[in-house]
């Protein structure tokens, strides 16, 4: 299990990352979302040992990171755009992390790479940015390690691979006990294989949870009236977004569902219909509690 | 057990750099034992007691010159904040990681010079060698790595201290040139002679080469007392050579520093893998400790220089020339430092510099003359 207690860390003047307490269980895929500049990219790099943090402590199996580097055998990080030579070849890559990682596999990585159809050759800087990827993805499985912290695993992906890749990820949880920690902008990729997630915002965690939990933070509605839609008919309600097209609008709005379907069956709507929440909007009205620079209605 | 996977792999990624290094090594070396090699002994009265110059001396400087550099190859990922992701997240330990590229770096060091020397050693046997005594070639050879070892070491402390590529590359430069500068202008002021050559840590390089210059390339007269062969001729020799000559021992100081310097790495490798912090790496350095000090350091030496220059010239000096010398002096050191601090607005301690260089020159040459009319003209000249 990797888990961070109490982690702080400034760069520069500015804290990033403010008291972060965060557990990755085994065989758990942990979503962590945040808007660019929220701070997951120097989470992952302090979870890995990249970044020593100013103020806490991340233990790997109940081990310091930062006193036993060695635990790291079971750890891989993923960055979101990895540096290698220009000149580096596969054959490279795959000699520099076999020489590190003492479970690397040879064959984990043609498999991986086979499901992603990849055939990989060559120098690196002959790659797509997404091929590239694909390639990192398959040597970060290849090492063997019980840990994956992976940023912005879906960048730069086509469907397909992002498709190949969450089966994978799926697969390997499941089957073999990986724990994954994934930090993507694709909220809809997440929501579909993560078990719990983790909003960051201005480098606080402000909500986490199970997956299925959110679902009961906010709540959907779909609403038809006799006339136009007026501006201050929700005033007074716990309105997350509104998108309005005439007589007809669609709502989202913190709390319970029951107590907010009460609420807007008294402004005696013609129709009134709940929808499902996605994780995406539960994200955008979590950031918006937290004063986001622009407004989240326009984004949805 | 990772420790030495992982270090074999780097040492077998810096194959193709060590190959192209021992190339460039061989060829300038041959160039110059084919264009300067005169290894016989000449017979007549000055040639008595001239040692015969064995060409080991360029190759060694070249070496070192390079040794002082290596490191920022060896250590740059520490100047890339997207090679530390990939490094630091490994199983390893900073201080590992540092270890095991600096060594590499040194064995690539030592063979690509190594390369070239042996290949530089056969062509001097199969010319006309007479006045070379080949089996001091092998005490020279392994004094030569432990040169190269002080010289990489010096530019390996360097090269932990720098936060970035730039600062790195002009780390070693800045740190050669002060006390090149620093201790000329000290010497010439103080002793009418130049210190440079005894205080310059480089220069360490040339009492090994001219210690050896003795021990390798028998002096006319030794050859002919005892004829080239046994150890003990050669101790004689290199005894004449340090003795009689003096040549060698001139550079003892240097050699000293330069030995002294290469201790450096000791504390360096012990803080700075402990405090380092990755996410400043390849940022501009606030630290004291490296370019931000050594810089002003430079051209406080180099004004020292130039001050010196006016001082102990005993004809007219042409203020002019030497006002322009100061001026240039702080314009590159104004110039470097904002490049090192990647901003164009001056800040307070490069005002105060400059205006102590200026006032170097001021003293130089107003305070002898002052109230002489002529300092105005040799001004306006």
């Amino acid at each position: 299990m990797l888990e961070a207690k109490k982690v702080s860390k400034t760069l520069g003047d500015k804290p990033v990352l403010r008291k972060i307490d965060i557990a990755i269980k085994e065989g758990s895929i942990f979503g962590i979302v945040g808007i660019n500049g929220a701070g997951k990219s120097t989470l992952l790099r302090v979870l890995s040992g990249v970044y020593r943090p100013d103020e806490g402590e991340v233990f790997l199996d109940g081990e310091d990171l930062f006193r036993h580097p060695e635990i790291k055998e079971g750890l891989f990080l993923l960055n979101d755009d990895p540096h290698f030579g220009s000149r580096w070849r596969v054959s490279d890559l795959l000699s520099f992390y076999s020489a590190v990682y003492p479970k690397f596999s040879l064959t984990v990585f043609e498999d991986i790479l086979s499901r992603l159809k990849l055939s990989a050759a060559g120098r690196l800087s002959s790659f797509s940015k997404g091929m590239k990827r694909q390639l990192y993805i398959a040597v970060a499985f290849a090492t063997g390690c019980r840990t994956l912290l992976l940023d912005e695993a879906f960048d730069g992906l086509d469907p397909l691979a992002r498709l190949t890749l969450k089966q994978i990820l799926v697969d390997k949880t499941m089957n073999e006990g990986l724990s994954c920690l994934i930090s993507s902008h694709s909220l809809r990729e997440l929501e579909d294989i993560a078990d719990s997630f983790g909003i960051l915002d201005d480098g606080r965690l402000i909500d986490y949870g199970a997956m299925t939990d959110f679902e009961g933070k906010l709540s959907k509605f779909q609403l038809a009236f006799r006339d136009e839609v007026d501006d201050h008919l929700f005033d007074g309600l716990p309105v997350l977004s509104l998108r309005r097209n005439g007589k007809v609008c669609e709502i989202v709005l913190q709390g319970d569902a029951e107590v907010c379907y009460r609420r807007l069956e008294a402004l005696s709507p013609l129709l009134i219909e709940q929808l499902p929440v996605s994780f995406e909007e539960f994200f955008i009205a979590e950031v918006k509690k937290g004063g986001y620079r622009n407004d989240p209605k326009e984004i949805l | 057990m990772i420790q030495k996977r992982y270090f074999k792999n780097y040492l077998r990624s810096l194959v193709p750099l060590t190959a192209v290094v021992a190339l460039v090594f061989l060829v300038l070396h041959l160039f110059e034992i084919f264009m300067f090699g005169d290894y016989g002994v000449n017979a007549g009265y000055y040639s008595r007691i001239e040692i015969v110059d064995p060409g080991i001396a360029f190759l060694l400087y070249l070496a070192s010159i390079y040794a002082l550099f290596l490191p920022v190859h060896v250590l740059r990922f520490r100047y890339s904040r997207a090679q530390e992701d990939i490094l630091y997240s490994l199983p390893l330990s900073r201080r590992h990681l540092i270890l095991l590229h600096g060594l590499s770096g040194y064995i690539s060091l030592c063979t690509s010079y190594t390369v070239a020397f042996l290949i530089g050693v056969l062509v001097k046997a199969m010319m006309p060698n007479d006045g070379l005594f080949f089996a001091n070639f092998i005490p020279f050879y392994l004094v030569a790595l432990l040169v190269l070892l002080c010289n990489y070491c010096l530019g390996a402390a360097l090269a932990l201290v720098a936060k970035n590529v730039l600062d790195a590359v002009l780390l070693p430069i800045a740190f050669q040139a002060f006390f090149f500068f620093f201790f000329f202008g000290v010497g010439l002021l103080a002793a009418e002679r130049t210190l440079s050559w005894f205080a310059m840590p480089l220069l360490g390089v040339s009492f090994v080469t001219a210690f050896f210059n003795s021990a390798i390339g028998h002096s006319v007269e030794t050859v002919v007392e005892s004829g080239a062969g046994s150890f003990g001729d050669s101790v004689k020799v290199i005894d004449h050579g340090v003795l009689y000559q003096g040549y060698s021992s001139a550079y003892l100081p240097a050699f000293i520093l330069m030995v002294l310097f290469a201790f450096l790495v000791i504390p360096c490798l012990l803080l700075v893998p402990e405090r380092e912090k990755s996410e400043e790496s390849g940022q501009p350095s606030q630290s004291w400790l490296g370019l931000r000090s050594l810089l002003p350091l430079t051209l406080l030496g180099f004004s020292l220089f130039l001050l010196s220059q006016i001082a102990k010239d005993h004809y007219r000096p042409n203020l002019l020339i030497y006002f322009f010398g100061f001026v240039i002096a702080d314009v590159v050191y104004f110039v470097l430092d904002m490049v090192r601090r990647r901003q164009v607005r001056p800040k307070w301690e490069n005002l105060v510099f400059v205006a102590i260089s200026l006032a170097m020159f001021a003293i130089a040459a107003v305070v002898p003359y002052a109230g002489e009319a002529q300092t105005i003209e040799m001004l306006v000249i």
